[in-house]
């Protein structure tokens, strides 16, 4: 983009050494339907720079999306490495050269994902008479593309895309009155399972019908892939070395230990074939990698940007993360997923005496990921020995994230990359259950 | 922008056959401090400005934004998004009233006024307080943040609104560690309001108070499991109220029969001791507002009146569906979203009962200072909640910590069982998310008893 470059060069003359440059454009498509109409049809495209000088070991940062007025971010950003605390551990990425452009297949034409979308919803009403309300059926796609500049060498383009279709209903049976959603994502529009969403909606709903809550006991509990890639989302912060540093990660002093069963293998790899959003540079600009986090139940590896690294004299693992323009990097990851193992779902489902095979969790971002302490709402099928019996609501699963992670004792076959973080299904033992 | 420009936009946008079209300009100035051990960590300024289109064809909405403000910027997008509407009629002619401004807030300090330098000594200060407090306090996070939001709506019935909404947090996380236990504590404070309502006094009670609960769940034992009474202070704010029962009165669910409180006006959805009220006119609120992001001046609006179903929270759209006036709820996070109805300043009036009477008549429960988030389906009305400060109440008298809590139960059935409702009332702030957009709140309720409801906790309860 010339306009960088040229702003860039342009900083120079300002007399600021060290200046880095974000950029990123965003373009965003939203159909809902609802009532077989459209409900809610948006599209949008927008970008915005964010903008970080070092001086004197302090870093200020900025971040506008008016173009026209740049100098004036640029003497804001200024203004607040002025008041900013000396730390020589900030560093931006040296020379980093490259572009990281992916095709992606064309989507079908508005019109037609209209119409299919409407088709959608009404599949789903046609599946079963107790489905009652449709709430909508939201179509969501984004297509992103970033710029870092800086006054080191770097110079890097890259983009990816995802997209998702949602949906949540109501079932009655005339007694009772229950909710299911589902959500299945892809990269581009023939990825999206829509049969699937269908089916795992409608059967959520009309199988969770009469359900009751539970005696409180420990039991054990089966995850689907949809819910354990949730959960791990709030375990992964634990990972994080800026975390660990703070004394803020329930990881600090692990490294090296065995924190989990044998067949427990957490990986993060932005650069697989695989991976939902295939990354070769994070948002700093350094190369990302493949890294065991946790291999055979010990603790290999914390994440790494650019300033945790330093502050180790260690390398970035390649996790530096911007969630967009407007913040600063942190630590995060790309790719982050629990290795697969071999029995089915159906399987594992078998080996369970007494559990509950989760529909929904309710509550996970009240998860505490610092003291790992969670209690979160759930309901789901009760499993008696080794069938899905009857249905289960106004339940708590409860306890630490540390014990949690010893109590995963399986892992399912059944991993899709159709996240940033992915889960094949987990059998967790040993959980506490609070109901009656 | 002159008025000229957006008469011919809004003329552009129904050209397509919509029956409503209506532009938002936004411009937002932000400030945001952190420190973090003991470093100051952040310091952002942040400007956003942008224009939302809208075109509204029967129940579709049509949305677009962008931040090409040029009157070719804003004839591309309209066309866009009102492409896909088949119908061609007549010119419609749009002449705007005068420009109509107001503003909710007294300004003493602007975003530009403020010395970065004293943003940097406040955040000092606190962790400096957070720290003292014990020997364990190992971490501590402040975050100070102002906002200055402009917004101009106009419309294609010639509404011209101007609203100025200033809105300042403090946020203060302690981690307290010991013998390889970690336990957070966190307090936050947000109000409507410029940066000068910022005091030494008030900072140093949020730092303190941080890293009072972050020692307090040190020492606390596991939160009992199984049904129980639960008395919920004044003091932990009215979030209860606002996921167990204000998302279900918003018009758009209630609209799509997605709410158990679909087609119940006037009747009994409550116990008589119980009235709900959402109001964007309160001062100083976090959730306040002149007009809503529709134009609408905010409103007191009466939800519940003693048990009774009175009505429900409206944007423009479902008000009109429901062939009632809009209540001055529509709103959006920001210029990228489209208004739907969302709660501003939620509150259950009080009742006559002195608070401590209420926890003496609890022979074995929990007793809730300060509360967590939550989330509700407002399908069914299920929903849960974190504590975050909680004690256990033996023959009415608060004896112990606990940690690890979480309320699990059933909206419409929890407000049909609050019989003590007590004298006092204070307010929290909060973000709201709904359909992935993040909206300031403010929810209040007295102290309650809530006389059996699920604790999700650690421990068997024996």
């Amino acid at each position: 983009m010339e306009f960088l470059e040229e702003f860039l060069i342009y900083t120079q003359k300002k007399g600021v050494k060290d200046v880095e440059l974000f950029y990123q454009e965003v373009e965003k498509e939203h159909i809902s339907i609802c009532d077989g109409e459209i409900e809610n049809f948006q599209l949008s495209k927008e970008g915005g720079l964010g903008i970080r000088v070092l001086r004197y070991c302090r870093q200020g940062f900025a971040y506008t999306n008016n173009l026209s007025n740049l100098d004036i971010t640029l003497e804001k950003a200024i203004k607040a490495s002025e008041q900013m605390s000396e730390d020589d551990n900030i560093m931006f990425s040296k020379g980093s050269k490259g572009i990281d452009i992916k095709e992606y297949k064309e989507d079908p034409p508005n019109y037609k994902k209209i119409e299919f979308l409407k088709e959608v919803e009404k599949k789903i009403y046609s599946k079963d008479k107790r489905i009652k309300r449709v709430k909508n059926v939201t179509w969501e796609k984004y297509k992103i593309r970033s710029f870092i500049l800086n006054t080191l060498g770097t110079n890097l383009e890259y983009n990816y895309q995802y997209q998702y279709v949602y949906t949540e209903i109501g079932v009655s049976d005339g007694k009772d009155e229950k909710s299911s959603w589902d959500f299945k994502s892809g990269r581009v529009w023939d990825d999206i399972d829509f049969e699937d969403l269908v089916n795992k909606v409608t059967w959520k709903g009309t199988a969770l019908l009469g359900a009751k809550s539970k005696k409180s006991q420990r039991a054990e509990i089966i995850i689907p892939p949809s819910q354990a890639k949730d959960i791990l989302s709030v375990f992964a912060s634990a990972f994080s070395s800026d975390n660990v540093q703070k004394g803020k990660s329930i990881l600090k002093g692990l490294l090296g230990e065995k924190i989990a069963h044998d067949k427990l293998n957490i990986i993060e790899d932005p650069t697989s074939e695989n991976a939902f959003i295939r990354r070769e540079f994070d948002d700093e600009g350094v190369k990302t990698k493949k890294k065991y986090l946790i291999k055979n139940g010990y603790l290999e590896e914390y994440l790494y940007n650019l300033y945790t690294a330093k502050k180790e004299n260690k390398e970035s693992t390649g996790n530096g993360e911007r969630i967009n323009y407007r913040a600063l990097p942190n630590v995060g990851f790309f790719n982050l997923f629990i290795e697969p193992g071999e029995k089915t779902e159906e399987e594992i489902i078998k080996t369970v005496k007494e559990g509950l095979y989760v529909f929904s969790l309710m509550g996970l971002h009240l998860i505490d990921p610092i003291s790992g302490d969670f209690s979160i709402g759930a309901d789901g099928l009760w499993i008696r020995n080794g069938e899905l019996a009857e249905p289960v609501c106004e339940v708590t699963i409860s306890g630490n994230l540390k014990d949690f992670l010893k109590s995963i004792v399986d892992v399912g076959n059944n991993i899709t990359f159709d996240n940033t973080v992915v889960s094949p299904t987990l059998r967790v033992i040993n959980i506490m259950i609070a109901g009656k | 922008m002159n008025s000229k420009i957006i008469e011919d936009i809004l003329e552009i946008s129904l050209k397509r056959g919509g029956d409503f079209a209506e532009i938002y300009f936004e411009e937002t100035k932000s400030i945001y401090f952190r420190i973090e051990d003991k470093k100051i960590e952040e310091i952002t300024f942040g400007e956003d400005y942008g224009v939302g289109i809208r075109v509204i064809k029967e129940d579709k909405t049509f949305y677009g934004y962008t931040q090409d403000v040029s009157f070719n910027g804003l004839e591309k997008l309209s066309r866009n998004i009102s492409e896909i509407i088949y119908e061609e009629r007549p010119e419609k002619i749009i002449s705007l009233e005068e420009k109509d401004f107001k503003t909710k807030v007294r300004i003493i300090k602007d975003l530009k006024d403020i010395e970065i330098k004293e943003g940097v000594d406040f955040l000092k200060f606190m962790d400096e307080k957070a720290r003292s407090y014990d020997q364990r306090i190992v971490q501590f996070t402040g975050i100070i943040r102002s906002v200055d939001q402009n917004v101009i709506i106009a419309n294609s019935e010639g509404e011209f609104k101007e609203d100025k909404r200033l809105r300042t947090a403090i946020y203060a996380l302690s981690v307290g560690s010991k013998n390889g236990l970690i336990q957070t504590g966190i307090d936050a404070y947000g109000v409507f309001s410029g940066w000068n309502i910022i005091t030494i006094d008030l900072i140093e009670k949020i730092s303190l108070d941080s890293s009072r609960r972050a020692i307090l769940m040190l020492e606390a034992v596991d939160a009992p499991a199984g049904v129980m009474p639960v008395v919920i202070s004044s003091k932990a704010g009215g979030v209860i109220i606002h996921e167990a029962v204000g998302h279900g009165l918003e018009g758009d669910l209630v609209n799509k029969n997605a709410s158990v409180y679909a087609g119940k006006i006037g009747q009994k959805v409550a116990s008589e001791a119980i009235s709900l009220v959402d109001a964007g006119t309160l001062d100083g609120n976090y959730g306040s507002f002149a007009f809503d992001d529709e134009g609408i001046p905010s409103q007191y609006n009466i939800l519940i009146e003693k048990g009774i179903l009175k009505g429900y929270m409206h944007s423009r759209i479902t008000a009109k569906k429901m062939g009632v006036k809009p209540t001055g709820n529509g709103r959006r996070q920001n210029y990228r979203f489209p208004p739907i109805p969302r709660m501003t300043n939620t509150f259950l009036l009080p009742g006559k009962i002195s608070p401590n009477e209420i926890i003496n008549s609890v022979d074995r429960g929990i007793y809730v200072v300060k509360m967590g988030g939550g989330q509700v389906d407002t399908i069914s009305g299920d929903f849960v909640f974190a504590v975050e400060e909680g004690y256990l109440i033996e023959k009415g008298k608060i004896i112990k910590p606990i940690r690890g809590a979480t309320l699990i139960g059933n909206g419409p059935k929890i407000l049909e069982s609050i019989e003590m409702v007590g004298n006092d009332l204070s307010f929290t702030h909060g973000t709201c998310g709904k359909d992935m957009q993040g909206v300031p709140v403010s929810d209040g309720m007295p102290t309650i008893l809530i006389p059996q409801i699920t604790i999700g906790g650690t421990k068997k309860e024996d």
